[in-house]
């Protein structure tokens, strides 16, 4: 069915190409147009195989008929006789472990460890003393460093309004904790206030322009 | 006369490694003469043929192991073997700083050279006129008129709609008509 379906659809189109082109139609279709060299196709298959396969081969070269003389020499190989080619002194392998379990001990004792020091009862009592100054001598400067913390407001306040100048901005915005800081709502809006604040810039003589800038 | 395997079988050969080159060798028989016809017909000259199909047949030694059998394996080669005919007109171009136009000249002058030409004068009037087709065209001709090969395959080839190649068919049809009538 489908070979009569496709040599239906060759002869539609031979009569489409007959009726559209029919010089095209009338030369005969020739298929060995191009003449191929004698045996190309014979020798292409291993021509294709070597140019795959062979290429990871091409990179050992094998000396002329070194396949032919391998049988021969593997041959002659097996033939010679097994003779141990370095010499050994006389009853040298007698001694050889002795030697060698020596030289192991020696290395041992090479390697005894130097800490090896076991306090006496003196040397306990002193250090046990020395630990309970440490902890004693810690504990109350601890205690005196949280009293500082109980400076009264009028300190802290005297404190700062004789050093303000001399802190750094940056390290009092960072000691800020603002949860500790109480802002007084205000009323900037009111009327009394901006006049207050206008009569402050004018007395000064402050450029209201240079501020806005500055914002 | 040695039994031609299904490309299923032989792709499952290929797939085992022990049988993978006895499968690629029988591969390499099985499609030589039509991949050779193909690209013999796009590059004209017989050496540049044999350059070409042992480039392509190199390529699906490398990507055979990844052929996901979704499309079938006649149309998957020739589209390598495609590929690899315009690439090499378009590095010969680039090598001879030949101008597109060129192209279809040197070809043709090559064809005339050509001691393995068997035409007569009017198969080679007809080659002509083939080589005067824009190079897409011509591919779509030559498969078609010579090759009798079915718009689907074509498609699956070329990866053009079955739509325009029926068109460019038939244009290049009333080209080479044309030029027939007028030389």
């Amino acid at each position: 069915m489908k070979a009569n379906n496709n040599t239906s659809n060759s002869d539609n189109e031979m009569e489409q190409l007959k009726k559209i082109a029919p010089s095209l139609f009338a030369i005969q279709k020739k298929e060995d147009l191009f003449v191929v060299p004698k045996n190309y196709f014979s020798a292409l298959p291993e021509k294709i195989q070597e140019l795959t396969l062979g290429k990871k081969q091409e990179s050992f070269v094998v000396p002329e008929n070194y396949f032919e003389q391998l049988p021969d020499k593997i041959e002659q190989l097996l033939l010679i006789d097994k003779k141990e080619t370095f010499e050994i002194p006389e009853g040298y392998f007698d001694g050889l472990a002795h030697k060698i379990q020596d030289r192991v001990n020696q290395k041992q004792e090479a390697y005894e460890p130097v800490w090896n020091w076991k306090p006496s009862a003196k040397w306990s009592l002193a250090m046990v003393t020395a630990c309970l100054c440490i902890y004693i001598g810690t504990t109350f400067f601890n205690k005196n460093i949280g009293q500082t913390e109980q400076l009264s407001a009028n300190d802290i306040k005297q404190t700062l309004n004789t050093q303000v100048n001399t802190i750094d901005e940056s390290v009092l915005i960072e000691q800020v904790n603002m949860d500790d800081i109480e802002v007084e709502e205000t009323n900037v809006e009111s009327k009394d206030d901006k006049g207050a604040i206008e009569n402050y810039l004018i007395d000064n003589n402050i450029d209201v322009n240079a501020i806005a800038n500055e914002l | 006369m040695q039994e031609e395997y299904s490309d299923d079988q032989l792709l499952d050969q290929f797939q085992q490694e022990d049988s993978r080159n006895f499968a690629f060798n029988l591969l390499v028989k099985k499609y030589q003469r039509r991949l050779y016809s193909h690209i013999r017909r796009i590059v004209i000259d017989h050496d540049d043929t044999n350059d070409v199909i042992q480039n392509t047949f190199i390529k699906v030694w490398g990507s055979l192991i990844n052929f996901n059998r979704e499309s079938q394996l006649y149309t998957w080669l020739y589209r390598i073997a495609t590929n690899e005919s315009i690439t090499f007109l378009n590095k010969k171009r680039k090598k001879f700083f030949i101008p597109i136009v060129d192209v279809e000249h040197q070809l043709a002058g090559s064809l005339e050279d050509d001691s393995y030409f068997s035409g007569d004068e009017i198969q080679l009037k007809l080659q002509k006129a083939i080589l005067k087709l824009p190079e897409k065209q011509r591919i779509v001709f030559n498969m078609k008129y010579y090759e009798e090969m079915k718009y689907e395959d074509m498609s699956e080839i070329l990866g053009t709609s079955v739509g325009a190649l029926k068109a460019s068919y038939h244009h290049a049809v009333k080209k080479i008509e044309h030029f027939l009538l007028n030389r």
